[in-house]
């Protein structure tokens, strides 16, 4: 869906339009210069805002597939319309006790749901806000199919508005932290994600609670402005409508979601002077756009805010880079810990593991022990069973049977998340980056277990949030120079050379701080003089992070030079372990490999 | 002297002239709101086709003491968020001083409030909830309550043809089917029947199992509130399973293709409905023609509902001698015996609902067609 880059940034006279058109709208409204028609139209301007920014924050940001936004709408009016209706509670209430009331359905609908992906996913957000409908429809202290009636008209301007900008501002600053780019890097690459300590599911239940939030406030003040509302206002063709101006406007950019919002409002009215053609216009519009520019108006594309500021202050934007004078911490804090390599204990261990997949045992019985601070190497022909074995070891696979310890502790059936933040952190054979996404934000999102800041502090920004992100900026960008990815920070990952991203897997699962790294096959693709190079890098890591490394590699000149014990598997047994020198005579090893003499 | 003298009288002569006639040639300007796109079009488009004969016969008898009207159409694809605006639109834009419509209840009701805030008043020819006028003094309606339609439904079913058991065939989650059956089952029982109520969901089209229960437990009658299309499918399968109770529907049965598509199994069911096709007064007779002759099809129902409400309307604006919005409020309030097509002598009572009268069609075969036949009115 995304095959363009993630941030690509507008002209900073957009945003000088934008807020000229909103004073602009103000000072009229203020003076009483616009009629009733007008200040109505603008407030359904501002409440499909928050609808369709809400929606971009689990659609577009966290690239979750739900089209039942209206169901969470229907909560947000119906809870608005009893408190309105019985107790006469205030506007202000209301739309607190309505985004509660929204976000908690939310997440209780959530919690099952988001473990579907892609298109099962949406069916079932369709089937839920249906639900919710239904239900609605059928209660008989919501008025049942007739509605409900005589809600307290409260049709402000300036309070939608107000809302509308909250939302924007509240959805803007969650993108722009650590729970944000978690929720980006669960769009890019869910497994990845995972692998980097990223709680997939709590991540993709909070933006759901949280876009649920905002469509309750939606409801809340388009029941306000009603008066009335009954189910047949909420059906599956309103979250439709929302999802056309989020999809219109961009997929995940919240300016092209303002900017489609306020499109799609206002344009019929203008068009009203042809009649039953507008209806026509309206998709045909739609149609062009998808052909023309099939991510949508925007794209993923932001206003840059930082540009402004810089206009304005005459700095650089991006002026984040190391502080002079201070030390690393991550780095100082893995040193700390000293090298341990001669008391020979294990870091990990395997103990009779096995996992069978149908009626195929991928990997019997095996028993392992990978020493703290040792260079351990994993062969064996095509299809033995090594990739699985680092899918067991990472949460990936639940084993069928055995254990897995990590330093003493059994991580067997932990979720892949849990063993990242435990301290194990890998690469892929087929390299997966969060490839949208810059190079720095690629090693931001691994830092993630770094943030210690969370939602609340991600949305009021107290100095405490900006101390922590650049905090985090500068040791990824400290981490990157070391690996000479410095120059490459602000290029999307997707145009790197590959070298470069193999480099950059490793600097993004070193940044997870591991006391385990696992590499599967870092050689891969790679050329004699490249091949060369990783191995001083992989020996340089090891010794400069304190690290364990257990890698599995097809190169055999590579794991032979660098590693100080190698396992070797063969249809999924271990059928010989010890040092490079026994390996090379050992005559079963040198049978699996079809009698070829390794070198 | 002289001369600049008679230059300023033929100038203030010109002036008055032209205030005057700018003041008379002004059209009044009225609104009207409703679905004229989307599924529920051709109900819109029957309102709409309804006034704008009203209109234009009121034009082309020289206009409202000496004013043209003009109707304003707009389309809300029966969407009440669209209503809201519209409204507004009429009022602040178009400075309409009434408004015919919305068609739908759900839209009815969120127009009440807006028009209630500005003082227009406002006529719906068709919006059948009750809430609907209860909203205010501005809020009138020309069509009768489904309480009245159901209760008229009990009575004829009671009275005429000696029930004892009915069954309800109703779908679930529509306002309008749902409304009608609470007033059938309660009246019905009330007057000492037993109901068996069964009911079927939004796109269900086999009703076989609840019209086969429905013959097992020997109902005498089937109360059918549901539109015309439901109401072929339910009749032409209670033909085929050998129910030989007597169906009664409501207003959403009067439609030609109702006779058309359910053929001779239609025969024998009763309806109520606004007025009778057969209905001998000129008005009636006269708008049956005129519509046919403008439009080149016969009107729907609610044509004649829509047109009642716009010729109630411009009454009451000739009644008020005035084009504010309040006296023309105070004039509709006031109605009595108003000569319409959906009753012969129509008042408001304080809610702003009409009091007139039901009319009752039955199917009747006349050699091997169906037809519509008039029955009785019944008032309340």
């Amino acid at each position: 869906m995304n095959k363009h880059p993630n941030k690509i940034y507008a002209s900073p006279i957009l945003i000088f339009l934008g807020f000229a058109a909103l004073i602009y709208i103000n000072l009229q409204v203020s003076l009483d210069r616009v009629n009733f028609y007008v200040i109505g139209v603008l407030s359904v301007v501002a409440i499909n805002i928050i609808l369709t920014v809400s929606l971009n924050l689990i659609n577009g940001i966290t690239g979750q597939l739900s089209i039942g936004h209206a169901g969470f709408m229907a909560i947000g009016a119906y809870t608005t319309a009893l408190f309105s209706i019985h107790l006469g509670t205030p506007i202000y209430f209301n739309l607190l006790v309505s985004g509660i009331a929204a976000g908690f359905v939310g997440f209780l609908i959530g919690l099952p749901t988001l473990r579907l992906r892609g298109d099962y996913l949406a069916i079932a957000t369709l089937g839920f806000g249906e639900i919710i409908r239904v239900i609605l429809q059928n209660l008989r202290f919501t008025g049942g199919a007739a509605g409900l009636g005589g809600i307290d008209w409260v049709d402000n301007f300036y309070l939608t508005q107000f809302m509308a900008i909250v939302v924007v501002i509240v959805v803007w600053r969650i993108g722009a932290s650590a729970p944000g780019r978690a929720m980006v890097a669960i769009r890019e690459d869910e497994t990845a994600a995972e692998t980097v300590g990223i709680n997939t599911t709590k991540f993709k239940v909070m933006a759901f609670a949280l876009g649920s939030f905002g469509a309750g406030i939606a409801g809340s003040l388009f029941a306000h402005r009603m008066t009335y509302i009954a189910p047949d206002g909420f059906t599956f063709m309103k979250s439709i409508e929302v999802l056309v101006m989020l999809v219109l406007g961009g997929l995940g950019s919240i300016t092209g979601a303002i900017f489609s919002a306020t499109l799609l409002t206002v344009l019929p009215e203008f068009l009203r002077f042809i009649d039953e053609w507008r209806m026509i216009i309206y998709p045909a519009l739609l149609v062009t756009v998808m052909i023309f520019r099939s991510q949508g108006l925007f794209g993923t594309m932001e206003l840059d805010f930082a540009r402004v500021k810089s206009i304005l202050k005459k700095v650089a934007p991006e002026n984040l880079g190391p502080e002079k004078g201070k030390s690393n911490p991550p780095m100082q804090k893995i040193k700390a810990l000293g090298f341990d390599s001669q008391e020979q204990k294990p870091i990990l261990e395997t103990k009779d593991l096995s996992i069978s997949f149908g009626g195929l045992k991928a990997v019997k019985n095996l028993d392992m022990q990978i020493t703290q601070g040792s260079l351990h190497g994993l062969i064996g022909p095509n299809g033995a069973g090594k990739t699985t074995v680092f899918n067991m070891l990472t949460g990936v696979h639940l084993p069928s049977s055995g254990e897995i310890l990590f330093n003493g502790q059994r991580i067997d059936g932990n979720s892949p998340y849990s063993v990242a933040q435990a301290g194990i952190a890998r690469t892929f054979q087929n390299i997966r980056l969060f490839k949208d996404l810059t190079v720095l934000d690629n090693v931001k999102v691994a830092f993630h277990l770094h943030a210690d800041y969370g939602l609340g502090t991600a949305v009021a920004r107290p100095p405490k949030f900006g101390a922590a992100e650049r905090r985090i900026t500068s040791e990824a960008k400290e981490l990157l120079e070391i690996f000479k990815l410095g120059d490459h920070c602000m290029t999307i990952a997707r145009n790197l050379p590959y070298g470069a991203q193999r480099r950059l897997e490793i600097v993004r699962a070193l940044a997870v701080s591991p006391k385990l790294l696992l590499l599967d096959e870092p050689a891969a693709g790679m050329n004699v003089l490249e091949t060369e190079k990783l191995m001083e890098l992989i020996h340089w890591v090891r010794d400069e992070f304190d690290l364990t490394i257990f890698l599995i590699e097809h190169d055999m000149s590579l794991v032979m030079k660098l590693c100080q014990t190698i396992s070797v598997l063969d249809y999924g047994m271990k059928i010989f372990e010890g040092t490079p020198e026994q390996v090379r005579k050992d005559p079963r090893v040198i049978e699996a490999y079809l009698g070829e003499e390794v070198s | 002297m002289k001369k600049g003298f008679l230059l300023a009288f033929l100038l203030v002569v010109i002036l008055v002239v032209s205030s005057i006639m700018a003041s008379s040639s002004e059209p009044i300007k009225l609104g009207l709101v409703g679905p004229m796109t989307g599924p529920l079009a051709p109900y819109g488009e029957g309102v709409r086709d309804g006034a704008l004969l009203a209109v234009e016969q009121i034009n082309s008898q020289g206009g409202i003491n000496g004013r043209q009207v003009e109707l304003i159409v707009l389309d809300n694809q029966a969407n009440p968020q669209e209503t809201i605006t519209l409204v507004n639109r009429l009022i602040q834009r178009e400075g309409i001083v009434g408004l015919i419509g919305p068609v739908i209840s759900s839209t009815s009701m969120v127009a009440g409030p807006v028009v209630q805030r500005q003082g227009i008043p406002m006529i719906s020819p068709t919006a059948t909830a009750v809430d609907v006028t209860l909203q205010g003094d501005f809020v009138f309606r020309v069509c009768y309550l489904d309480d009245y339609q159901g209760l008229a439904a009990v009575n004829y079913a009671v009275d005429d043809l000696g029930a004892k058991k009915a069954g309800i065939l109703f779908k679930v989650g529509d306002a309008y089917s749902e409304g009608l059956r609470v007033v059938f089952r309660d009246n019905f029982q009330a007057a000492g029947g037993e109901v068996v109520e069964l009911a079927y969901n939004l796109g269900d089209t086999d009703f076989s199992a609840q019209l086969t229960r429905m013959k097992d437990q020997g109902v005498e009658v089937v109360y059918s509130p549901f539109y015309y299309e439901d109401a072929v499918l339910a009749l032409t399968q209670a033909e085929s399973i050998g129910l030989d109770a007597i169906f009664i529907g409501g207003d959403g049965w009067d439609a030609q293709e109702l006779l058309d598509q359910a053929g001779l199994a239609a025969v024998n069911s009763v309806f109520t409905t606004h007025y009778s096709t057969s209905d001998s007064r000129s008005v009636v007779q006269g708008f049956l023609s005129n519509f046919q002759g403008k439009f080149g099809r016969p009107p729907i129902v609610l044509a004649a509902l829509g047109y009642d409400a716009a010729a109630l309307m411009m009454d009451a604006v000739e009644r008020a001698g005035s084009d504010n919005p309040r006296e023309i409020r105070d004039a509709i309030a006031a109605t009595q015996g108003f000569e319409g097509i959906t009753g012969q002598s129509i008042s408001l009572d304080e809610d702003g609902n009409p009091v007139k009268d039901i009319t009752i069609i039955r199917v009747v075969n006349v050699e091997d067609n169906p037809q519509f036949e008039f029955v009785t009115q019944v008032g309340y």
